[in-house]
């Protein structure tokens, strides 16, 4: 995965959990534009980003994501965070 | 090809291998929900066509369950289970049994599960606490008549008292241990336990919990571990649903003992607390006796000569296993799937009844592309692991410990010394009485209730109908009016079988009697238990003042052996009758046809008490 770009790997998780190899999602997509996005789905890809980028995301921040872009923001803070 | 595509074309054994490849490889719950999800893609009717168990499991939750039922759902595909899971309300497990919940009542679930924990505790009393859980029990089971999985309950993972917990009788650990201790000891035979306690212990309180995730969710285990817990629990239900393996088939050198006996003599292999390498066989030797002692079967298949197999369980006295608490001993140079299947004869169980150990990986290979019903356990290189991937596996769960699981290995050798016999004597009838046998028949009663349960979910080739009941089932039958049953205990000379064989029959209208179920035993098949059985039902129909006995025979991939039962007992045929399988009849009226029936030969005479 060393070469994949942070969205490629996120996309990767949004893949395996929708069940659907081949998705593709871009910053602006929502629970709207995905309609098994649900509360459910909601925690695989929470959980399902933590063990793709080994990060921890708070009860907080998890309930404050609401599209993909700021999913892929959130684990590149986290990411930056880690390795200063 | 993907999953969907073999679905498309109605690939289903593919598309099935397929999401069971993933279920054994991929501990990632992302992946086995996805696995959940497919499941129900595949047809009912493909899954039944290919033996698998349907089930209904209502899942009463204390907790937000989704996750654990996805999975748990494709654990019990690996036990041949395809389950329908209805999920009460989160937070309701108990207002849905105590409001008689409509949904849950029209759902006619074949299990509760329970999934709760130290959350819904109330650290007050313990007795209170005690009442109330008891009082849900009687509640559920006489609401849905089904037996009940249950959570232990986790100790806290964190302590107010700090160590002091362990002796201050108020503090929540101790209120633990207590509710748990107690509740174990007054839990009937229909309610079971999903050891989540242990499993907290076993991996770690602390990374069990994933307190985020629970103030997030309501999800009770981390999700790194949501896949042992749904291992777990989908072993509980199997093993109530009557889906355990009954033996285990050994490899000796360098899974036994280290080395090769035939390389490095008997006094060269390694067993024992001397080295480090025979410690840890010895550890595994221990193990698989603690299962051989609670009625697990064993079997050797060894390539090696058998003579020279055999001399370390008697040259050395450091061996735990020993020649007696091996049932079939097999000991030559032809292929191992060869030996299994003579294995699985000589002790008459199926091969989807054993598990294969063996620490050559081609072996495994061999066996697993050979025989695929057979379980094979995938032994890391070391030693040292043995005992934990034996154990970890579940192979062996159960409901219930009986006195017969306690006798198993004398019964099951005993087989292999009447084998013996029967060559020196020739003349199968003189065979017969040669083996005195002695048999009472009895209706069913409370005493023998997880007995006669565990013979009804787990015999399958003498069996008339294979209907599965589970212990609620059968104790309502018990005392029963509507109804005619019937266990038989057998004994010779050579040891005590137990209770081998049972019956129920159902009255109708017209004062006839409908066999329900008719099974037995196949380590006592042909000796003419079958018909000292049916004398016994006969007479009690008689008694009754029916008229006539109904019999269906419904035809599965392993119960042929009856196909012919009804004839041989004195049953005519129905013609053209609609439905599974064949009917007969059997008149009660007719002199001629009771004459055959008590004027044959039997070779086992009436024992009065029944013992146990």
């Amino acid at each position: 995965m060393s070469g994949a770009s942070l969205e490629e790997r996120a996309q990767s998780v949004f893949r395996r959990v929708f069940d659907d190899a081949t998705l593709t999602i871009g910053r602006a997509t929502t629970a709207y534009d995905l309609e098994d996005w649900d509360s459910l789905a909601h925690l695989q890809l929470i959980l399902g980003m933590e063990k793709e980028f080994q990060v921890k995301i708070t009860a907080k921040e998890a309930l404050g994501v609401r599209n993909v872009g700021e999913f892929v923001d959130l684990i590149a803070t986290k990411l930056k965070g880690a390795a200063s | 090809m993907g999953f969907k595509e073999l679905i498309r074309e109605a690939r289903y054994t593919d598309a099935l291998q397929m999401l069971l490849e993933i279920v054994k490889h991929s501990e990632d719950p992302n992946d086995l929900i996805a696995v959940s999800r497919n499941i129900s893609k595949i047809p009912g009717s493909f899954y039944r066509e290919q033996g698998f168990l349907p089930k209904k499991i209502a899942v009463l939750a204390g907790y937000s369950c989704d996750f654990i039922t996805a999975v748990t759902r494709t654990y019990l595909l690996q036990h041949k289970i395809i389950a329908d899971f209805h999920q009460t309300e989160y937070g309701l497990y108990e207002q849905a049994i105590h409001s008689r919940d409509k949904q849950l009542v029209s759902f006619a679930p074949d299990l509760c599960y329970f999934c709760v924990g130290s959350d819904q505790l109330g650290f007050l009393d313990v007795s209170d606490e005690i009442a109330r859980w008891r009082a849900l029990w009687q509640s559920t089971s006489a609401l849905l008549s089904c037996d009940i999985v249950m959570n232990s309950f986790e100790e806290p993972l964190h302590r107010v008292f700090g160590n002091f917990e362990c002796k201050w009788q108020p503090s929540a650990s101790h209120f633990v241990r207590s509710v748990n201790a107690q509740l174990a000891q007054l839990a009937p035979g229909s309610v079971h336990f999903n050891d989540v306690n242990f499993l907290a212990g076993y991996h770690g309180r602390k990374n069990w919990r994933d307190e985020r995730l629970y103030d997030m969710a309501k999800v009770p285990v981390s999700y790194d571990y949501l896949s042992a817990y749904a291992r777990n629990l989908a072993a509980v239900c199997a093993s109530a649903f009557g889906r355990s393996k009954k033996c285990l088939v050994l490899d000796l050198d360098n899974t036994l003992w280290g080395g090769v006996v035939a390389d490095d003599g008997v006094g060269g292999i390694q067993i024992g607390n001397d080295s480090a390498g025979g410690e840890a066989y010895l550890r595994f030797q221990s193990y698989v006796r603690g299962l051989k002692d609670r009625g697990v079967i064993l079997a050797v298949c060894s390539k090696n000569a058998e003579g020279l197999a055999r001399e370390p369980f008697t040259a050395r006295a450091e061996m735990v296993l020993k020649l007696e608490d091996i049932s079939c001993f097999v000991a030559n140079w032809r292929p191992k799937p060869e030996n299994l299947v003579a294995i699985s004869q000589q002790l008459e169980i199926g091969l989807d009844s054993m598990v294969f150990v063996d620490d050559n990986p081609m072996e495994r290979d061999y066996v697993r592309q050979s025989l695929p019903q057979i379980e094979v356990v995938e032994l890391g290189e070391d030693p040292s692991t043995y005992t934990a991937t034996l154990s970890r596996a579940h192979y062996f769960e159960t409901v219930a410990v009986t006195g017969d699981d306690l006798k198993r290995t004398e019964q099951y050798r005993g087989n292999s010394l009447r084998h013996e016999l029967l060559t020196t004597v020739g003349n199968y009838e003189d065979f017969l009485k040669s083996l005195e046998m002695k048999a009472c028949v009895r209706p069913f009663d409370l005493a023998n209730l997880s007995r006669i349960t565990q013979l009804i979910n787990k015999t399958n080739q003498f069996n008339v109908t294979t209907k599965r009941r589970t212990e609620s089932d059968v104790s309502r039958i018990v005392g029963n009016d509507g109804f005619i049953t019937a266990f038989a205990r057998l004994s010779d000379r050579f040891g005590d079988h137990g209770l081998v064989s049972a019956f129920i029959g159902e009255i109708s209208s017209g004062r006839e009697l409908r066999v329900d179920t008719w099974l037995m035993s196949c380590r006592v098949l042909k000796r003419g238990l079958e018909l000292f059985l049916f004398q016994e039902i006969v007479r009690q129909a008689i008694k009754r003042q029916l008229v006539c006995i109904r019999g269906q025979y419904i035809p599965t991939a392993k119960n042929q052996l009856v196909e012919m039962l009804f004839e041989e007992m004195g049953f005519s045929r129905d013609s053209d009758t609609p439905g599974d399988g064949t009917f007969w009849h059997y008149d009660l009226t007719d002199q001629t046809t009771l004459h055959t029936t008590f004027h044959q030969t039997l070779c086992i005479e009436r024992m009065e008490q029944a013992e146990g």
